[in-house]
């Protein structure tokens, strides 16, 4: 992806944007249903077309999990290796709409410079 | 049960154990169960990535592709590592704890570098009260002084000066409080770095 100068910052700016607001997508996700790790990053992947490293997940829910914005349990499969499921907690739901605000917001005013 | 009983080929299971290896000593930092916990997660990851690939190559390239797709382990561990260790330093008062847990969440080497000079200080700080607090026990002269014209002097005088020795054996609980003092002023600088 890395060309010139240009393409260069381009690509640099796309990097933080996307690792700045993985956070954010991992609570707007796990709203919805409870996810295990492989499933949760093919299911960002598909629904925002975003590139990353799928090991860049573990860190942010390892941490929104210490934050109490998620809790995990591990459920043992009848074939294959145990699972380790990730839920939102009341907390993780309060702070995913504090968060919705701020980026609405945020949007909004960006696109009026736009 | 482990991915190591799921892969078949000799080669998919050389190439798991060097992944593992790998995995393991970035790891090394931490509590036995919070190792375990990462290393099993990790594994059902790759499980399912290379379950997902089934039928479409061999079984050891399908292993590459997962570890591909997974990025870079360093990349992925030394934030859960950082964070982990930080955890624990904060529960703890354990000056190995906090030491790896300044060590993992510097950025740079210089603010690597300030920061464990300032954490060694407080220690250092520590154990010259702690050390002051023993040698009263071997020389009863050990104390606070005072001289004249208001010199304080920590530790010992000549027999022949005139300096006063103010605190007695008050010293002993003043020092260890000075020292628990110390102590807690680095932990609630890593506190402070953790927020």
């Amino acid at each position: 992806m890395k060309g010139g100068p240009e393409e260069d910052f381009i690509y640099k700016w796309q990097s933080q944007v996307k690792k700045g607001l993985l956070e954010y997508i991992i609570l707007l996700t796990l709203r919805k249903k409870t996810y295990y790790g492989y499933e949760l990053i093919q299911d960002i992947k598909q629904l925002t077309l975003l590139e990353v490293a799928e090991g860049t997940i573990y860190p942010l829910l390892n941490r929104l999990k210490s934050e109490g914005l998620l809790d995990s349990k591990w459920v043992e499969m009848e074939a294959g290796i145990p699972r380790k499921y990730y839920s939102i907690t009341a907390k993780g739901k309060k702070q995913v709409e504090q968060m919705k605000d701020f980026w609405t917001g945020l949007n909004a005013r960006i696109l009026k410079l736009v | 049960m482990k991915l190591t009983d799921h892969l078949k080929e000799e080669e998919s299971l050389y190439i798991y154990s060097s992944y593992l290896r790998l995995l393991k000593q970035s790891l090394k930092e931490l509590k036995k169960e919070d190792k375990e916990e990462v290393i099993q997660e990790v594994e059902s990851h790759i499980y399912e990535s290379v379950k997902e690939l089934e039928g479409t190559t061999t079984e050891s390239e399908r292993l590459a592709i997962a570890f591909e797709k997974l990025g870079d382990v360093s990349e992925m561990i030394s934030p859960i590592v950082a964070d982990k260790t930080m955890e624990y330093a904060s529960r703890s008062m354990h000056p190995v704890r906090l030491l790896m847990a300044f060590a993992n969440n510097s950025g740079n080497r210089f603010r690597q570098f300030a920061l464990l000079s300032m954490f060694s200080l407080f220690q250092l700080l520590s154990l010259l009260v702690i050390g002051l607090c023993i040698a009263k026990f071997f020389d009863p002269t050990v104390g606070l002084h005072i001289g004249d014209g208001g010199v304080f002097v920590l530790g010992t005088v000549d027999e022949d000066s005139a300096a006063k020795e103010i605190l007695g054996y008050w010293i002993i609980p003043i020092s260890a409080g000075m020292a628990f003092g110390c102590y807690w002023l680095a932990h609630s600088f890593l506190r402070f770095m953790k927020n």
